[in-house]
């Protein structure tokens, strides 16, 4: 068997590995995409207060350092047993909504659009050249992140990092100054990423075959609200098949009964999987485009007609191919703006009552949002002081691991001929692994920046090419 | 080295301030802002690292100066370094560094501000709010070479 690898992937957080094994045929037969890094921020919480767990867990990351307070939490209302007060929920969810649309705008209009708007022209003018082709483009990525980073300034009082969201509810209240002159600029907002879909529809239209890239049948899991709507902050987990089959809905805190993880020795980071249809049936993805795939509706008007339309490209509302997933990004943002101005919008939001608290402490809570790149689980057990006995963090790549494995493995099915790799190769499979917007830092539960190196071997153990970049 | 004091001019502190030295920008601009003139002209800024959506505050300046701790270690605890106008194939996740950022504006805006970076050589980075007493000392100096480049006019 010959083996390729690429080392190390680029535009994506964190570092890693893709190995891929050649048979005797020099075909295909194993693809491995290796996380470097290791971390061990679940050890490092054990014998902390869970109340100080939303400050701690926000450093796993400084892209969804929000989300990793918010799971965090509501871990920790969870151990209280305490509902927040309504004020403090709406606050949280604009938080949430801000950090959503600050990296999707992030990923789409800066990491992965020279994937869909270049190709292969990236080899030759680098991102750059994207730019200076479509200024206008980039202007709107800038705006767009711009108005979210504000937001979460007002709201927070910091860039990242903030101490806003503890258990029992908010720090900050947010002046009717600050809703009114984020409220200013929303519907500019909206107008931007109504002009990102309406590219990306295009760009649809014209290179269908591009978005085919790393299809392949899977489960999808994410939030969905009683009315199964698109949910960020509550309501029930959905399992739903390839087919479009719901699986299962459950409560969040019944994880365990669903959910499995297991280890390989070649990669730091686990490979979670769908219990009842062990491994390898039971690979299911989150993010964007899992969160789509559950979902019935959205209840917001843009996107929810956007959404309709997008279902109809797959069968029975299940959209396959990982390219997608930047698609369904956009759709997201739509959804979240639109929620963003509703929610300012409501006098609620300024309320005062922004916090309630116990001190009578349940052995352990479950605390779960959807972080941009998918579900997000925080699991904590305290003693009964409260201290920090275990912890578990469900990441979304992690759960997106297997998923970008296949995907590597279908893209290089259809590329790879022979012993050797081309640039052309090497920039389909970050394509393909960028479909994810991988934070392999958070996967790892560990900081750094993701180069990519790729190496063939063959069935000897030979490499017989390599590629890297970054 | 060709810094204007006439130029319209933003001054970017970078850096954790939870991270002691890490913090020197910060420490920098909040001397600057309790010394600069009302009406001067220039503007100051504070951020953990630097992120695109930077690009949109700096389109409207003609020069810009970053402030920021190195792990290098310079003769004199401080540098002034003009930035390089040609930059490196654009590399970025979630940050960027002063020359991709100058260059992204370009791109986007068309506009071509010039930048200069003071890097103050940290001596620690661990948890902490306070610069150690010698970065200290050369923020201070780094202080004083701002308000003695751009005059009485903004200081």
């Amino acid at each position: 068997m010959k083996e390729t690898i690429i080392k190390p992937v680029t535009r994506i957080a964190g570092h890693a590995k893709v190995t891929l094994k050649l048979d005797e045929n020099e075909d295909i037969k194993d693809a491995r995409l290796s996380i470097l890094e290791f971390y061990g921020f679940e050890k490092v919480c054990e014998g902390k207060p869970f109340w100080e767990m939303p400050m701690i867990t926000s450093r796993v990351c400084g892209v969804c350092s929000m989300s990793h307070q918010h799971a965090s939490a509501k871990t920790g209302d969870a151990i209280m047993g305490v509902d927040i007060p309504p004020a403090a929920r709406a606050l949280r969810e604009l938080a949430q909504a801000g950090e959503v649309l600050q990296s999707h705008a992030l990923h789409y209009f800066y990491l992965s659009a020279p994937d869909f708007l270049l190709g292969d022209q990236l080899l030759k003018g680098g991102i750059f050249s994207i730019i200076a082709n479509k200024p206008d483009v980039a202007a709107k990525g800038i705006k767009i992140r711009k108005f979210a980073r504000d937001l979460l300034f007002r709201l927070t009082g910091e860039g990242t990092h903030s101490v806003f969201m503890v258990p029992g509810g908010v720090n900050n209240t947010l002046s009717s100054k600050d809703r009114d002159a984020l409220l200013s600029g929303i519907d500019e907002v909206i107008a931007d990423i109504q002009f990102a879909l309406d590219l990306t529809k295009d760009l649809h239209l014209k290179s269908k075959a591009e978005f085919e890239l790393g299809s392949f049948p899977s489960g999808y899991m994410g939030l969905v609200n009683e009315r199964g709507e698109l949910e960020f902050c509550n309501g029930k987990l959905r399992l739903r098949s390839n087919t479009g089959k719901t699986l299962e809905e459950f409560e969040p805190k019944d994880y365990l009964s669903f959910v499995e993880e297991y280890t390989e020795d070649w990669s730091y980071v686990k490979f979670p999987y769908y219990k009842k249809l062990g491994r390898p049936g039971g690979i299911y993805r989150v993010g964007p485009l899992g969160r789509l795939n559950v979902v019935d509706k959205i209840n917001s008007l843009l996107a929810g007609e956007e959404l309709k339309e997008f279902k109809e490209l797959g069968r029975n509302g299940i959209v396959e191919e990982s390219f997608y997933y930047h698609y369904a990004r956009v759709i997201e943002m739509l959804h979240i703006a639109e929620r963003i101005k509703s929610l300012l919008s409501d006098d609620l939001i300024c309320d005062t009552r922004i916090r309630t608290t116990s001190k009578d402490f349940q052995p352990e809570g479950v605390g779960v949002v959807e972080a941009p790149r998918g579900t997000l689980f925080h699991h904590y057990k305290v003693d009964e002081t409260g201290k920090i006995k275990k912890v578990n963090l469900i990441i979304p790549t992690t759960q997106n691991n297997p998923a970008m494995n296949r995907a590597i493995m279908e893209v290089a099915k259809s590329h790879v001929k022979g012993q050797k790799l081309s640039e052309e190769f090497l920039n389909r499979i970050e394509a393909a692994i960028r479909c994810y917007d991988p934070c392999l830092s958070c996967a790892a539960h560990a900081l750094g920046q993701m180069p990519l190196v790729v190496e063939l071997v063959s069935h000897r153990g030979e490499v017989l090419d390599g590629i890297k970049r970054g | 080295m060709g810094l204007s004091a006439a130029k319209n001019t933003l001054i970017v502190g970078c850096g954790n301030p939870h991270r002691r030295d890490d913090g020197v920008g910060g420490y920098v601009i909040a001397q600057l802002e309790s010394k600069l003139k009302k009406g001067s002209k220039i503007k100051t800024l504070v951020v953990h690292q630097l992120g695109l959506e930077l690009a949109d505050e700096i389109k409207n300046f003609d020069q810009v100066i970053f402030v920021d701790a190195t792990v290098k270690q310079h003769k004199k605890s401080w540098k002034l370094a003009k930035l390089a106008s040609e930059g490196r194939e654009l590399k970025f996740s979630h940050y960027l560094d002063p020359s991709t950022l100058l260059r992204l504006v370009e791109a986007i805006y068309q506009k071509k501000p010039i930048g200069y970076v003071f890097s103050v050589s940290g001596l620690s980075f661990d948890f902490g709010s306070t610069l150690s007493p010698k970065v200290q000392k050369a923020a201070d100096e780094v202080v004083e070479e701002i308000l003695r480049l751009f005059g009485a006019q903004n200081a």
